[in-house]
């Protein structure tokens, strides 16, 4: 086994991978494209966001089923098997529900047997043994995630000034400026900080004060900067797993349960990208651009081969600049844009969209209309959606929930920002917000230098 | 707001009935008013069909109560939704692998053998376990909590909101116009009896009302000024990841205060309560009680320990002192009726929206609603229920 390498149990192989690679990384490098079926249909899914936020790498993992499987590191010793699909995932005999589709349509459950309760009965029985589930845990796993120590400091709930929920660039800067102000700060983040930029997304970015920075050595100044402000900023492992009545905000991690009941809410949560919409778009092989980034510079591992690229902005024709420089080949570039002129250094058409993806296990080509109408066929093994984003606004409508439309106390930064942030950068914004986010809280508690001047 | 079956238009001026709240209780009652021949209907809902505690359900069925006056009104639910697969037209998921009543101690295990006499008469089939046999029949079960079970091996449960949608496509396609985002503001009466609704859309001219509104049928005997002892009482659920079937019944269990099973999805749905009311009208979760419910269905399923929660949400429900439902017409006003008080309203619908039907049409009460009327609640005669998981009277 070389230096830096795990290697880990996948259905009786043994695969070896770097230090570092996330589960379903390296089963892609290994050649894996089928992770999971999706539930009624038996379609296979594979790789996806590279984030943890869609339903589509689910795997069993020591016996713990539905363990997001791009986000956790592969570990030496591990156990993975894949969930659905019999014999296999990868080899699914209701795979063959596609031949009936015209029986299966959305809700189909509902239309049969109603008159036959028996038939019934023993479609319902087979259904819940076919529908895509894991098995239950383990005795051993069970046992082990319901008999976790927390350490005794780590379960006293607590009210900081300002929790900021997401370590990215903009939390790391709103949680800094919040210290900054005199605030007590938590700052929630789910595995290491820095976000999305720790696989290279938006190489260059304009930080708090205004000038253009590489990312990459901004996040590396963000983060320590964070980490050297300790106690004023403590930095929690774990997810904010929502806000609830009376103000309790839970966060739970590997070795930390926590109540938080913070002052001030900063959503720096991050975002959603949209993927495109056309038959076939869940084939494996079809991944979102930050999935791609992501296996790209953060798991060396070469998502595909042949891509095409479907975009609406010039973040795509970058990205593709980026396959080029990684060695594969762009086959086409889908810009959806109307009236711009097609960028040279790739194939591109331009007012054009993507109207079915081919191949049955994995992607094997698409069908573009191009803005004339026509469709052409293209080959490829790799379909990025670069469509934009959507905030993640869970926590803050939660929040809005239990609050007066007057109320205060609650911003979003980052991708997650719904407010109109003006001429102001991410960062500026974000670090402006830390500050209004620790005056408020600070304007609510009791004023210490106050309550001393008085005795 | 554009939904499927429901009209857009504002509500006619006049209509022969009106129902307020299309939860499953008012749906099923229009169907059935309908049926005996009540021409033009009116469902009135503030907000979208199902919305409340019908969308919100543990949709549990089972017929073996301790109390004969629970177990044949709810014998005779079961034989109605044995039939209305078929008659509405709609596979709504009704399964029936069995009902479980847990007994975690020796006294529990009395009391459901006791209460098997009461079965025997109703005509409701169950059969005592032992402590082996539930292991048998459910091994994933803490078996330091199994002393034994009462099973009632035709209960099961079925799709709340298919069900909602059979009833609803079902009365509409009989010509029941149902209205959502229909605020009621008033119920106006001259002389003794009931003569119309004040809406949020306009005003409506009706000889009966039937108050369905769930957790909103407080706020609307108030209007009729109505004596009816109910209180509001927010209830909270949680499902998990799908896994693959490991719970082959339903099961309730006292001492947990919770009620559980697995959907044909492969989703664990189950709730517990905490002692005393949460009297509220809010239907957001709470942490104490998602920290209650995990801990109780895995002191209950050890495995499930490594399963994650998908969605926790909460209802309303009204409820009386002895936790029965209140299914009558008002003394001090004629034709305001009322189908309200439901904890176990899901399961109980069917027979009743039949039998009240029947009892607006007709003007003759069945005895097995008779029980359940607003008097008992006055009188202090209140019914004695024993196998209810429900918590009792005081605050929290």
């Amino acid at each position: 086994m070389s230096e830096g390498s795990v290697r880990f149990t996948f259905e009786n192989r043994e695969i070896e991978c770097a230090d570092g690679t996330s589960v379903a990384g390296a089963l892609l490098a290994q050649g894996t494209t089928i992770l999971t079926r999706s539930f009624k249909y038996h379609r296979a899914r594979g790789y996806t966001c590279g984030y943890g936020v869609c339903p589509n790498c689910p795997l069993t993992i020591d016996g713990v089923p539905g363990v997001l499987s791009c986000t956790t590191p592969a570990k030496d010793g591990m156990v993975v098997s894949r969930e659905r699909g019999w014999p296999s995932a990868s080899w699914d005999i209701f795979e063959a529900s596609a031949l009936f589709s015209r029986l299966l349509t959305a809700g189909f459950q509902f239309r049969y047997f109603a008159r036959h309760p028996r038939l019934a009965h023993l479609f319902e029985t087979a259904m819940a043994h076919i529908a895509g589930a894991g098995r239950i845990p383990t005795a051993a796993a069970a046992d082990r995630l319901t008999t976790r120590v927390f350490p005794q400091d780590n379960r006293i709930p607590f009210a900081p000034d300002v929790v900021v929920v997401g370590g990215g660039l903009s939390g790391c800067q709103a949680a800094i400026s919040a210290a900054c102000a005199g605030a007590t700060v938590v700052l929630v983040n789910d595995g290491p900080l820095g976000g999305r930029s720790l696989a290279g997304r938006c190489r260059v970015a304009v930080d708090a004060a205004g000038i253009e920075r590489r990312v990459d050595r901004l996040a590396d100044e963000l983060i320590t900067a964070v980490r050297a402000m300790t106690p004023a900023i403590t930095v929690i492992d774990g997810t904010a797993v929502g806000w609830f009545e009376g103000g309790v905000m839970p966060v739970v991690g590997d070795g930390v349960q926590v109540q938080l009941r913070p002052a001030s809410l900063v959503v720096a949560a991050g975002s959603y990208e949209i993927a495109d919409l056309y038959a076939g778009n869940d084939l494996p092989g079809t991944m979102l651009q930050g999935a791609a980034e992501r296996l790209l510079h953060r798991e060396n591992v070469r998502p595909g081969n042949r891509a095409v690229v479907v975009t609406d902005s010039d973040a795509g024709l970058e990205f593709a600049d980026e396959l080029t420089a990684a060695g594969i080949t762009v086959e086409l570039v889908v810009d959806k844009r109307v009236g711009v002129a097609p960028a040279a250094r790739h194939a591109v058409v331009t007012g054009a969209r993507v109207v079915r993806a081919r191949g049955r296990r994995a992607v094997r080509g698409v069908d573009v209309r191009h803005g004339d109408g026509r469709i052409f066929k293209y080959r490829c093994d790799l379909v990025v959606h670069a469509l934009g984003e959507r905030p993640a606004e869970e926590l803050r409508t939660q929040w809005l929930a239990q609050h007066s439309a007057a109320a205060t106390g609650m911003w979003t930064v980052g991708s997650a920002c719904v407010e109109d942030r003006g001429t102001m950068s991410a960062l500026q914004h974000a670090a402006h917000v830390g500050l209004l986010a620790a005056k408020t809280a600070l304007a609510q508690a009791p004023d210490d230098d106050e309550v001393a001047s008085d005795a | 707001m554009a939904l499927p079956a429901v009209t857009i238009a504002a509500p006619a001026a006049t209509y022969d009935a009106v129902i307020i709240g299309a939860g499953i209780q008012g749906l099923a009652l229009s169907y059935e008013l309908s049926q005996q021949g009540v021409e033009r209907i009116a469902v009135v809902d503030r907000s979208w069909p199902g919305s409340g505690a019908s969308g919100r359900n543990g949709e549990l069925i089972r017929s073996a109560f301790s109390s004969p006056e629970w177990s044949l009104l709810l014998a005779a639910s079961l034989r109605r939704w044995e039939q209305l697969p078929g008659e509405l037209d709609f596979n709504f998921l009704l399964h029936q692998p069995g009902y479980l009543i847990l007994a975690t101690t020796d006294e529990q295990y009395e009391q459901r053998r006791a209460e098997m006499d009461v079965h025997r008469s109703c005509g409701v089939q169950t059969e005592l376990l032992d402590a082996a046999q539930v292991r048998k029949l459910i091994p994933a079960l803490n078996p330091n909590m199994v002393r034994g079970g009462l099973l009632q091996p035709n209960g099961g449960f079925a799709h709340h909101d298919a069900v909602v949608w059979a009833y609803l496509r079902a009365a509409t396609r009989r010509g029941v116009e149902v209205f959502a985002d229909v605020e009621v503001l008033d119920v106006e009466s001259a002389g003794g009896r009931v003569t119309g609704l004040s809406t949020s859309r306009g005003h409506i001219a009706t000889p009966v009302v039937v108050n369905c509104a769930g957790g909103g049928a407080v706020a609307i005997n108030q209007m009729a000024g109505v004596d009816i002892p109910i209180r509001v009482n927010r209830l909270q659920m949680i499902v998990t990841e799908p896994i693959k079937p490991v719970v082959p019944t339903a099961v309730a269990c006292p001492t947990i205060l919770g009620y559980c099973h697995q959907t044909s999805r492969g989703e664990f749905v189950g709730g517990t309560e905490l002692p005393g009311i949460d009297e509220t009208e809010s239907v957001h979760g709470t942490y104490d009680l998602l920290q209650d419910m995990a801990t109780s269905f895995v002191s209950l399923f050890p495995l499930l320990g490594g399963v994650r929660v998908l969605r926790h949400w909460a209802g309303t429900v009204t409820q009386t002192a002895d936790l029965a439902p209140v299914i009558d017409q008002a003394d001090r006003l004629t034709n305001f009726f009322v189908s309200c008080g439901w904890v176990y309203g899901f399961m109980a619908a069917p027979a009743t929206a039949q039998l009240l039907a029947a009892y607006i049409a007709t003007g003759r009460k069945d005895a097995l609603i008779a029980p359940f009327d607003i008097e008992r609640l006055h009188t202090g005669r209140l019914i004695a229920e024993g196998s209810l998981v429900v918590p009792g009277e005081e605050h929290r």
